[in-house]
């Protein structure tokens, strides 16, 4: 009985987990610090494992965490610490900073979740306050590649569409959740609005399709959602025909290599570095993958692929995929209307933003600047990324609360009835 | 609610199938186009290895080497004339030509492939890596030949063009060149501006109005598509009108009836005009695209320009024009080789090959290459009718001068007229084979620029003649 | 370290790294399998899961027969189509006829879909209706098209709401010998194995109700005689299955240092008690030699 039990706990899949993701995170420093000796990275190749199993063993004692959630996100985002090592070393420092913030928002974002029974006075404050600050980089924003989706608060720069994107989330599931077809359309119509005022297009592209599939799921609609989804064509084509940017972002997806020096350049760079790193890659620390554009944000993946392989590449898709399948799972167990949508646009949106920069970067559809996910560089970003994982944790922790609530019950009855 | 969890579940799925849409595009292209792009000449990583690592040697099918590294300076022949006969195929070491071995072959002339045990051993020799040495299927010799037999006749002396010779049971590619040319150790600005663009790949990389040797395929698609179609007699009055536009003869010749052999023979634009219009533009795409036109080529070891048959502005003209390979049709000489090889094969069509093997700096094999069926282009049956027409062509049609004493020579010429780069250019081909087992070597020949009143038998066919000849010297395979 | 060494370690590490990346995508997705029986198995022994009461059925069709009890979850949509989560198939209603959700405190409040009304203890609710007015409480009446039900929340949960019906015990102190009071029947909404007060008898009318006994719902059919007499392991409980623990239970665990306690929240609840390590029993080494002898 001892035996069966220890091996039962040796075979926890939650420690299997983490403890690989640590052994990863271990070895890849030690790699890097053998490179050139730098303290920095032994320094990490501590600090991160450390962090993990923090994270993994910590939060569970303050509320019924998902285990498996909170491993891949780790895993996510302390891969983004490694590469960024390997490439700039002072973009890693930043970004495990960041990472800190972002478990502590997560924690914040679980307790919120947790803790407001009422939604209707957060939600009616979030309207005016999210689409001044969506409004805001119109009027004291800087303008970098072609979008002006930034302002700076101090030295510290700020994207608020990555902020704004909880807000929506939240604002569109209550009233879907309570049938209100008017406010929330007005606030993703104003939304969209803002945002292809600031040529922010793979955020917009964001926005619209998760707003489109909450319809879908709140209403089960076919009609209005195919009217949306017309309407959402049309404006693609209207934007395309208008907009001189938009076109030429379109020929560079046909054919890149026609111009391989000027506008093809990002992502002829980019399919480079994935091709050259082949299935197994050309090893960490070795390769230029500094050569790629902007390497830290947007080609990230292709950095990942061209240091560790296609293989590679390959096992972080189906980290995404493991992630969107246990988001489905929470929001198909969730109680109420108002936390399966919540749940469900969580998991939406970041998969559909994996789906819009991967399928940029190996030119599957035309490239947009949008960030990868917990991996990316980007402290808005990241911390944004880790509140909408929080979301999803605190709708699993409630989920998890009403199940053992019923189980005690159920217990309770049991034990009445043998009386 | 239950309902709502349905529908998470699609959307779920719709996520799921994005992502499987993502690896399964990524795995495909990563797969197809992935030495194309890791080849292509601006990828740093390359340029950073050729500063660690001696290239490989490149030896053609004799053992010549062509190329060498000699101390860390890129070395060709020693010859200057042999040099510049293959310098397409090669390429040059400051990546003008675009895909030669020089830069197509990269991963293994620079040590991308070496295993790690091979390195291990190296490090501890203490030695600098060595790239591998890649064999190649060309006879180099022949190369400087065919160079040779374009400045022996007066009508092809100076003239741009290209020929192809391959193997066509195999594949394998026996000779390519591409005129002017120039020398890859001697690159000067004059060359860079020359306005004859040597540095680009005539044989491969450019596309030519195929002319009346296309005539083969709208052959092949009226035997299929047209019954009986060689008993009947068709006439031929000097010049077809459609649509207010005629059609002439080449040198304004009205043959009266003719059978569709005869028409092969004597090359009858009347005739051929009138069976694409019979045939129509469905059948006739069929029958080219079974013959790779419109196709994506990927071949392993060439990169060749896709051949188009026009899809758009298709009117009654168009069309009859298609038959005898004017209107928006293009080949390459790579292609238009490949032709007269389905052909000569019995209709399967082989893919083209450039490395023979692969081996390493200590002279252990790398790598072999088998041959590879590209298509099947035609039936057998069909195949033989055409052995026998283009047999016909060169004994007593427009192709007399490609025939030579003792060997059974088919083949078809052509003289393609073009206003796509302006001023209106006549283009002279010949396609042709050597129909005997031991010389299994199909040929094509284009000449840029003819004078007028010449055509394909007078410029190209003489050349595939001394060819030929050369090929019946040589060794068999 | 010298690059060449380098490269070399680290073209060697790749393969390395390919595994693990491959191992832990493996993990999660056989936790993700493991995680969903545990689950499946979980709600299998709580068929109650997610469900805040049930309505019984006091009028209702041939598809829907009095005394049905039908479980009402915490949020959902009522309705005659079978997509909703509380499915009536009586006369009278809409496809989706309306939204309801459980507050806590308040009761189970209703919202009439557009076009649909509803009667909640004879007050009625429309979509425009305030419908915080008229919460469902335990014991509450519903009357939705021809059908007639009656809220009974489970045990547990709080709605501090009550009708204003006096209170009737689910099982009312009467004599078997004593015919049933009036009083008792206007409120019965307990399964009643009588017939049904308001149908008297039963008045077979040939050409409206089922002629033959084919037609009849499986529930209204007489048991059949291998129903009668189940095998062992159609019993209930079952006497061959073994007994498996329920999942919400403590599993034991084993704690180390890697898998301390978990507890909730900050604090440990009781502080435990101070228990001294077990003196290592030493043995001398002649005494081992007698162990080993023995």
């Amino acid at each position: 009985m001892k035996n069966n039990e220890k091996r039962s706990l040796r075979r926890d899949p939650g420690r299997l987990l983490s403890s690989t993701v640590m052994l990863f995170f271990f070895s890849a420093f030690l790699l890097l610090f053998l490179k050139d000796y730098a303290w920095q990275a032994a320094a990490l190749a501590v600090a991160v494992p450390a962090m993990i199993w923090l994270g993994v063993n910590l939060l569970p004692r303050l509320f019924p965490a998902d285990k498996l959630l909170l491993s891949l996100t780790n895993f996510l985002c302390a891969l983004g610490v490694l590469v960024l090592y390997a490439t700039n070393p002072d973009y890693a420092y930043q970004q495990a900073t960041y990472y800190g913030v972002g478990l502590v928002a997560m924690v914040v974002c679980i307790y919120l979740v947790r803790i407001i029974k009422h939604w209707k006075l957060p939600v009616l404050l979030l309207m005016p306050v999210s689409l001044a600050l969506l409004a805001l980089p119109l009027l004291i924003g800087r303008e970098t590649n072609g979008a002006k989706n930034w302002f700076y608060v101090g030295s510290l720069s700020v994207q608020p569409s990555e902020i704004v994107k909880l807000s929506l989330l939240l604002i569109i599931s209550y009233f879907m959740s309570r049938r209100r077809l008017l406010p929330w359309l007005i606030f993703a119509v104003g939304c969209l609005g803002l945002l292809m005022l600031q040529k922010d297009l793979g955020t917009a592209l964001m926005y619209y399709g998760v707003t489109l599939m909450l319809f879908y799921a709140s209403s089960n609609n076919l009609l209005l959602t195919g009217v949306g989804l017309a309407g959402g064509a049309g404006a693609a084509v209207l934007g395309y025909k208008m907009f001189a940017h938009v076109k030429k972002r379109v020929a560079i997806w046909q054919n890149p290599w026609s111009d391989y020096d000027n506008a093809g350049y990002q992502i002829v760079q980019s399919l480079m570095a994935i091709a050259s790193g082949g299935i197994f890659g050309m090893g960490l620390g070795l390769g230029y993958p500094q050569t790629i554009p902007v390497y830290h944000t947007d080609f990230i993946f292709s950095v990942i692929c061209e240091q560790f392989g296609v293989i590679f590449g390959l096992c972080v898709l189906l980290m995404y995929v493991a992630i969107i399948w246990r988001g489905a799972t929470t929001a198909m167990a969730a109680r109420t209307s108002f936390h399966g949508l919540l749940a469900m646009g969580a998991t939406l949106m970041i998969g559909l933003q994996t789906f819009v920069i991967i399928g940029g970067v190996i030119k599957l559809i035309p490239l947009t600047g949008v960030t990868m996910p917990f991996v990316s560089y980007g402290g808005t970003s990241l911390v944004s990324s880790m509140c909408l994982v929080g979301l999803l944790q605190g709708v699993a922790s409630l989920n998890e609360d009403d199940l053992n609530e019923d189980t005690r019950l159920a217990m309770l009855g049991s034990q009445e009835g043998m009386q | 609610m239950k309902q709502q969890r349905y529908l998470f579940k699609i959307l779920a799925l719709i996520m799921f199938g994005l992502f499987l849409l993502l690896a399964v595009y990524g795995g495909y292209s990563i797969s197809t186009y992935g030495n194309r792009w890791f080849s292509f000449s601006r990828n740093p990583r390359v340029r950073a290895q050729k500063q660690t690592v001696i290239a490989g040697d490149i030896l053609d099918r004799n053992g010549i080497v062509l190329a060498t590294t000699v101390d860390g300076q890129r070395v060709y022949q020693q010859n200057e004339e042999s040099r510049r006969a293959v310098v397409h195929l090669l390429g040059d070491s400051q990546g003008q030509v675009s895909n030669g071995v020089e830069t197509f072959q990269t991963s293994y002339l620079y040590g991308f492939q070496t295993p790690l045990g091979e390195r291990v051993s190296t490090l501890l020799a203490g030695e600098t890596r060595r790239g591998d040495n890649v064999t190649l299927t060309i006879d180099s010799q022949l190369c400087t030949e065919i160079v040779r037999f374009f400045d022996r006749h007066s009508l092809t002396r100076g003239k741009r063009g290209a020929a192809v010779v391959m193997n066509y049971k195999t594949g394998e590619l026996i000779a390519s060149i591409s005129l002017p040319n120039f020398d890859p150790m001697n690159i000067t600005e004059a060359t860079k501006a020359d306005a004859g663009q040597p540095f680009w790949n005539r044989a491969t990389q450019s596309v030519y109005p195929p002319g009346s040797s296309f005539k083969i395929i709208t052959t092949v698609s009226a035997l299929d598509n047209i019954p009986s179609v060689t008993g009947q007699e068709i006439a031929c009055t000097g010049g077809l009108t459609v649509m207010n536009q005629t059609i002439h003869d080449y040198g304004g010749a009205i043959h009266e009836k003719l059978t569709l052999r005869e028409a092969f023979k004597k090359s009858c634009n009347n005739v051929y005009a009138y069976i694409a219009q019979t045939l129509g533009d469905e059948k006739l795409r069929k029958t080219a695209e079974s013959f790779g036109f419109n196709d994506n080529f990927l071949f392993r070891d060439l990169v060749v320009e896709n051949s188009t048959y026009p899809t758009t502005n298709r009117n009654e003209f168009e069309i009859a024009t298609t038959g005898i390979g004017q209107s928006a049709l293009t080949a390459t000489p790579m292609h238009m080789c490949m032709v007269a090889a389905a052909i000569a094969n019995d209709g399967v069509m082989m893919e083209p090959r450039l490395l023979m093997n692969v081996q390493s700096a200590a002279g252990s094999t790398r790598a072999t290459f088998q041959s590879k069926v590209y298509r099947t282009a035609l039936s057998a049956e069909n195949a033989a009718t055409l052995q026998s027409y283009m047999r016909d062509v060169v004994k007593s049609g427009t192709g007399t001068s490609a025939a030579v004493p003792g060997l059974a020579i088919c083949g078809k010429t052509g003289s393609a007229e073009s206003s796509l780069s302006g001023s209106a250019m006549t283009y002279g081909w010949f396609i042709g084979y050597i129909e005997n087992d031991d010389l299994p070597y199909a040929v094509s020949v284009l000449v840029e620029s003819i004078e007028d009143g010449e055509g394909g038998g007078s410029t190209a066919a003489p050349i595939a003649a001394d060819i030929f000849t050369y090929l019946k010297g040589a060794p068999s395979p | 370290m010298p690059e060449n060494i380098y490269e070399i370690i680290s073209l060697g590490a790749r393969y390395w790294f390919a595994f693990l990346g491959v191992l832990i995508v493996w993990r999660a997705f056989r936790w993700l399998r493991k995680d969903r029986k545990a689950n499946h198995r979980r709600l299998r022994q709580l068929p109650d899961a997610g469900m805040i009461g049930e309505m019984v059925v006091l009028q209702g069709s041939d598809e829907l027969p009095e005394g049905y009890a039908i479980p009402i979850p915490r949020e959902g949509v009522l309705g005659f189509v079978r997509s909703c989560d509380v499915v009536i198939p009586v006369n009278g209603v809409a496809a989706r006829h309306l939204d309801f959700s459980f507050q806590p405190g308040t009761g189970l409040l209703l919202f009439p879909l557009r076009g649909a009304v509803c009667y909640v203890d004879d007050a009625e609710v429309t979509h425009r209706s305030k419908t915080k007015k008229h919460p469902m409480g335990h014991g509450s009446r519903l009357q939705v098209g021809q059908a007639v039900l009656r809220l009974r929340l489970f045990a547990g949960l709080d709605a501090s709401y009550r009708p204003y019906y006096p209170y009737v015990p689910e099982y009312p102190p009467c004599d078997p010998d004593q015919p049933v009071t009036q009083d008792w029947q206007d409120n019965s909404y307990v399964y009643h194995q009588q017939p049904s007060p308001w149908q008297e008898e039963p008045v077979y009318d040939q050409a409206q109700q089922a002629p033959w006994p084919e037609q009849q719902a499986p529930w209204q059919q007489p048991a059949a005689p291998w129903q009668e007499n189940p095998a062992p392991w159609q019993q209930s409980p079952n006497p061959w299955q073994q007994e498996e623990p329920m999942y919400g239970q403590e599993q034991p665990v084993e704690e180390s240092w890697l898998n301390p306690p978990v507890q909730q929240g900050w604090m440990p609840q009781q502080p435990e008690p101070f228990q001294p390590a077990q003196a290592r029993q030493r043995h001398s080494r002649a005494q081992r030699r007698r162990y080993d002898e023995e």
